[in-house]
């Protein structure tokens, strides 16, 4: 026979019962999927505004173009997963939440990405206008999907929000790393690390720092 | 009731909960609460604390019921929502060295905080033997150090060191057994 609360108890449960709403339950899949079509979106629109490098067809069969495409791809679909587990309490939580790591998979491309630079004798010249443009396209193509995951995350229960809020940005970065890489014609290896990968952890930690608290919704609303 | 019989009807107060059904979550509640009470106090001491945090543990149930998938078993998901509100209240309290003690230097493995049988940590621990549980009450409970838990005990730290590992393993083992006679 299980005990009766102590009164106290007894009064939060019934004023929590007397607030009982039926809810519409989400599921993983469901959740993923919406931020996947999201980002699909993005990059087909941008893709669709702005085009593709005119070499891409050539590109395409380069496979060290298409490891670091892959390896960007990787970042943002496994991080994905690990954000939307994180708001998910359930048994799986703790061993999915560390995919989130994977999104830092660009940033270490970008290291590789310098490594070769200094080993081919790339131009240094990558801080002119059109070199920044990369960065700046990179930050607003991310911050669309940046909006929706913490909108979405956020009527979820992410209890480690500042985790959750890093994992959206390494998320949401890596997605604006595809298309600068199907987009930028650039082969140069300084201007690919600075501008496509490597500023994919440092703008996510801002912004978790910035949205973290956002997260945090669910627990008064 | 055996837990396996409790845990299953968690499950089904949970999902009509999510459909609206009073009863059935009134009895979810006071079923869930007396556990979810057991678990803190292997946490924390402090009645208040233990009260206050007892209640924001409820509150965010209630607030979370929609991201429970009535297809899964309740404890998984319960004992997530209790564990990450006892970390998430140790934080605010600034007992990060107590949180860290826990996740770090436990050789009690993270998972097995997420294992089905979370919730009936407290259960696992009155198990224990006296030596083994007195050795984790104060480290892990009480946040001694391995050198005052010893002198308390009046034993040398490293055989303080030998028994809190073996303790660690034997509340490991309760853990492990509890989750394979519920699956």
């Amino acid at each position: 026979m299980t005990p009766a609360p102590p009164p106290n108890q007894q009064n939060l449960i019934a004023s929590l019962v007397a607030d009982l709403r039926p809810v519409k339950v989400v599921s993983y899949a469901g959740v993923y999927a919406r931020c996947f079509v999201v980002v699909l979106g993005v990059l087909l629109t941008a893709t669709f505004v702005m085009g593709l490098r005119s070499d891409w067809s050539v590109k395409m069969r380069d496979a060290t173009y298409l490891v670091f495409l892959c390896g960007a791809f990787a970042g943002f679909l496994l991080s994905l997963a690990g954000v939307v587990a994180l708001a998910l309490p359930s048994h799986c939580e703790t061993t999915k939440r560390h995919l989130i790591w994977f999104g830092v998979l660009p940033f270490f491309l970008g290291l590789v990405t310098l490594i070769l630079a200094e080993m081919t004798g790339a131009s240094h010249h990558v801080l002119s206008w059109d070199d920044a443009k990369c960065g700046a396209t990179l930050i607003s193509l991310a911050a669309i999907p940046l909006v929706i995951f913490t909108a979405q995350i956020s009527q979820l229960a992410p209890f480690q929000s500042l985790r959750a809020a890093f994992g959206i940005g390494l998320s949401a970065l890596s997605a604006g790393t595809i298309f600068l890489q199907w987009h930028c014609a650039s082969d140069n290896s300084f201007h690919l690390a600075l501008w496509h990968f490597l500023p994919v952890v440092p703008v996510a930690a801002v912004v978790a720092a910035m949205t973290h608290k956002a997260l945090r919704r669910w627990e008064k609303g | 009731m055996s837990k396996k019989t409790d845990t299953a009807s968690w499950s089904d107060w949970m999902r009509r909960a999510q459909g609206g059904d009073g009863a059935a979550y009134r009895n979810l509640l006071h079923g869930i609460s007396p556990r979810i009470f057991g678990v803190i106090r292997c946490y924390i001491k402090d009645a208040t604390m233990v009260e206050d945090l007892h209640q924001e543990i409820l509150f965010k149930i209630h607030k979370a019921r929609h991201t429970y998938d009535p297809a899964k078993p309740f404890a998984p998901w319960l004992g997530s929502v209790t564990r990450n509100t006892i970390f998430d209240y140790l934080r605010r309290k600034r007992s990060d060295s107590r949180l860290e003690t826990l996740q770090e230097e436990s050789n009690l493995p993270t998972s097995a905080f997420s294992l089905d049988e979370t919730i009936f940590l407290h259960d696992a621990m009155a198990r224990l033997s006296e030596a083994h549980r007195s050795a984790i009450e104060l480290v892990q409970i009480q946040g001694l150090s391995m050198a005052e838990a010893a002198a308390k005990l009046g034993i040398s730290s490293d055989a303080m060191k030998t028994r809190a590992s073996r303790a660690y393993k034997a509340l490991q083992e309760l853990l492990l057994a509890e989750d394979k006679e519920s699956t």
